[in-house]
């Protein structure tokens, strides 16, 4: 936007300068008979060059005097934000519902510099936080916006578009936020009216993404809002960025959900996954396994029998968190018996007491096997029980 | 900040190009040479034109700094001012639900089910506009879905159906003004209809934006808030945000009247917020004996109060925080002063301040308060720690530098 802005503003100054030259040009070539009159040509040259000096000097002064002062003013009047922010910005504190349809009716009416006007108070706006969540939380100024929304969707599309095109480089941005918020609904509302906006909004979700997926939760929405599956590729930027951790989460989800394309991608992030994604990896891992116990058999055997033991680790622990068959006690003790924290072994068994009881009583029966101190004294306190509870029955 | 100094940098670039394109065109003063003085003459003409334009275009620029410097004042409303919209004669006039078949108030209730907007705004529209007989269907409509609380929750509790139904209230005003002025009239007797509730979060909004449009709507849902504050209703957050929406202030003997009533927060809240927006004398008035009267009973909405007072510009409001902060009760001062001090105030104000200091309050108070100093008001934080010595206590001393 700002590029495009600088551009309009430059075209502009050129075009003032221009005119400019071109008047004084004309000015200069134009072949107007001299004002000084008869009697003066007359007059000796001598005689005449003193007052022409003086007059001379007097112009040039008043010419250089005339040029500052015409700088200064054109100065003053290019201020790029012009005075359309100001009057929306004017309502805005005022909290003035009509003006402020008033004012935004006249720019959104007001083809590609009412846009742009717009787009510049928007980003006022977004600059002092606190004036973005006001225009898009007071029921005021929000029902003015609706009413234009309602009464222009064609301009209203159209202003989307060009803030869509204008804020791309600014990711973070509140305009952009507002943009994920909005634009779905209302195309759906309009229901396939609007064809290259749903396109361009499809791209603009595609380009964040790669950009690193600011606002993430509102694109996914978004992405949900449209029934838009983005590549899967497009999500591979965010998940490879250790500095976007946070969001590996959501992501991960996602992928989990594209069928055999997002699995593709889900192992092998696990597999090229380095030391600093760790934790996301382990995340891979348990959506891994959660699709193998969904159906897609066989899948999570390759993790839990891993050469690289943090990954074989973490495989094994999601991969008790569902029920398992007694031909898998070795892998439970293995997993006890590794390195492991104590946190997670305490962990392991409660779920193998809740989801493979079976291999749990196995295990309280061969506590002997179990080398890990903690694990065992819980297995043996478990057996001390169940004995005293099949005593106290019998 | 990036974008403003973008912007500045546009402006520099602009006048820059403009004083080149001036510079190139005019080179300043040039001395005149023996050859140039046989052009004295049109040297001279040459800067006589120079300046006539120069004049002009300063007048050009002096005219288009005058308009925006008093730019045309924004239209109070809008241009087309539209005539009042009378819907009383038909709140008063529409008869009892009932005359529509099934099978039309399934067909709509059926959208509703689905999730429907565009096409449930649709099938609306075109009963807006058949006139008395399509506002009869869409009574019936309302009164069908608050017999299903869940389903009316639903549409307006998704957003995708709000975005669709809003629509309708921009796109029909008067239409959609006369069916919810015949829907509050004819279920005035059942005043807790879960659309009843939506209608009085959206009518007072409504009705601002089109203020006068719709003068019946307007007076008799202002009607209807001071009958239900007055019969008890509880509540009173979302009455007093539409009465204030509408411009209206209930009478202030009814407020005082809640306030020496309530005993939840809530309700608290929702009458201390209302009197904040009065901001006149007699809320100044009803606030302080509030103040006076629950100091140990509801220590949690005297400091909400008090917090209300400070906001408040109404005349009365510094004598108020005099009386408190000159007291020998130190649990008056203590909240009074912290409350005084919840709002932005000038370095004027750090005696005051420091005075609280070096009370007899207790340190954990003082902590309290200058961690809010901390976060509201750093200038006189600042102030205090420049003439820390003057602080009598070592803790207190100690804490504020810290």
């Amino acid at each position: 936007m700002h590029e495009r802005c600088d551009r309009f503003r430059i075209i502009g100054a050129i075009f003032t300068a221009a005119a400019l030259l071109a008047l004084t040009a004309g000015s200069c070539s134009r072949k107007t008979p001299p004002s000084v009159s008869p009697s003066q040509e007359e007059a000796s040259p001598g005689a005449k060059e003193p007052p022409e000096a003086a007059e001379l000097e007097k112009l040039r002064a008043r010419a250089a005097a005339l040029e500052a002062q015409l700088a200064s003013l054109a100065d003053k009047n290019t201020l790029p934000a012009g005075d359309a922010p100001a009057v929306l910005m004017g309502h805005l504190d005022s909290l003035d519902g009509p003006g402020m349809y008033t004012a935004m009716e006249k720019r959104l009416l007001g083809e590609e510099k009412g846009r742009r006007e717009l787009l510049q108070f928007f980003i006022a706006c977004d600059q002092e936080h606190e004036k973005i969540l006001t225009l898009t939380h007071d029921s005021r100024l929000v029902f003015a916006m609706l009413r234009l929304v309602a009464l222009y969707p064609g301009e209203t599309a159209a202003l989307c578009a060009y803030m869509i095109r204008n804020t791309r480089e600014q990711t973070g941005s509140f305009v952009r936020r507002e943009i994920y918020n909005f634009l779905p609904v209302f195309l759906n509302y309009h229901r396939g009216k609007y064809p290259e906006l749903r396109q361009l909004l499809k791209e603009d979700i595609v380009f964040q993404l790669q950009k690193g997926g600011d606002y993430l939760y509102k694109l996914m929405l978004a992405m949900r809002d449209l029934q838009f599956k983005p590549p899967v590729d497009s999500m591979l930027p965010i998940l490879y960025s250790e500095e976007k951790r946070s969001l590996h989460g959501a992501v991960l989800s996602h992928l989990a959900g594209r069928g055999d394309e997002g699995l593709q991608a889900i192992i092998r992030f696990v597999e090229e996954g380095g030391e600093g994604l760790q934790q996301s990896v382990s995340q891979a891992l348990k959506h891994i396994v959660d699709l193998d116990a969904a159906g897609r058999k066989g899948l999570a055997l390759r993790f839990v029998g891993h050469q690289n033991p943090v990954i074989r680790k973490a495989a094994t622990f999601y991969y008790f968190g569902h029920p398992r068959e007694p031909a898998d006690f070795e892998r439970a003790l293995g997993y006890l018996n590794s390195e492991v924290t104590v946190a997670q072994q305490t962990l392991i068994i409660g779920k193998l007491k809740r989801n493979s009881p079976a291999i749990y009583q196995q295990l309280i029966e061969e506590s002997g096997k179990v080398r890990a101190e903690k694990a065992k004294a819980i297995l043996e306190k478990a057996a001390a029980r169940a004995k005293k509870e099949a005593g106290d029955e019998g | 900040m990036r974008v403003e100094k973008m912007a500045r940098i546009r402006v520099l670039s602009a006048a820059g190009l403009l004083a080149l394109a001036l510079a190139a065109a005019f080179p300043a003063a040039p001395m005149p040479s023996a050859r140039a003085r046989g052009d004295v003459t049109g040297e001279l003409q040459r800067l006589k034109d120079r300046i006539r334009s120069l004049e002009e275009a300063i007048a050009a620029e002096e005219a288009k700094r005058a308009a925006a410097a008093s730019p045309s004042p924004p239209p109070a409303v809008e241009e087309d001012v539209r005539e009042s919209f009378h819907t009383g004669p038909w709140a008063q006039a529409e008869g009892p639900p009932g005359s529509t078949s099934k099978e039309t108030i399934d067909g709509l209730l059926a959208l509703a089910v689905k999730g429907d907007g565009p096409g449930l705004v649709a099938a609306i529209q075109k009963q807006l506009v058949a006139g008395d007989k399509g506002h009869a269907v869409l009574q019936d409509f309302l009164h069908a879905l608050d017999k299903s609380p869940s389903l009316a929750k639903r549409l307006v509790g998704r957003y995708d159906l709000a975005f669709a139904l809003m629509h309708l209230a921009m796109l029909q005003e008067e239409g959609w003004a006369r069916l919810a002025h015949s829907y509050l009239s004819a279920t005035r007797k059942t005043t807790r209809t879960v659309l009843r509730g939506y209608l009085y979060s959206f009518l007072p909004v409504f009705l601002q934006f089109h203020r006068g449009r719709f003068p019946d709507l307007e007076e008799d849902l202002t009607a209807e808030i001071l009958q239900l504050v007055q019969g008890g209703d509880k509540r009173l957050r979302l009455l007093f945000t539409a009465a204030e929406s509408l411009g209206y202030f209930l009478p202030i003997d009814l407020v005082e009247k809640r306030l020496a009533q309530a005993t939840d927060f809530q309700a608290h809240s929702a009458l201390l917020l209302h009197l904040g927006a009065r901001d006149d004398k007699d809320a100044v008035r009803v606030l302080k004996h509030f103040v006076s009267q629950n100091m140990r009973r509801y220590g949690g909405a005297v400091s909400q109060a008090l917090v209300t007072l400070a906001r408040m510009s109404a005349p009365g409001v510094e004598q108020v925080f005099r009386e408190l902060t000159w007291t020998k009760d130190a649990l008056t001062y203590s909240k009074a002063i912290r409350a005084y001090f919840a709002i932005p105030r000038h370095e004027g104000f750090a005696p005051e301040a420091r005075r609280y200091l070096n009370s007899r309050v207790s340190f954990p108070d003082k902590k309290l308060f200058i961690n809010q100093l901390r976060r509201v008001n750093p200038g006189i934080l600042d102030e205090l720690r420049q003439v820390a010595e003057q602080i009598t206590s070592d803790e207190v001393r100690e804490f504020l530098l810290k």
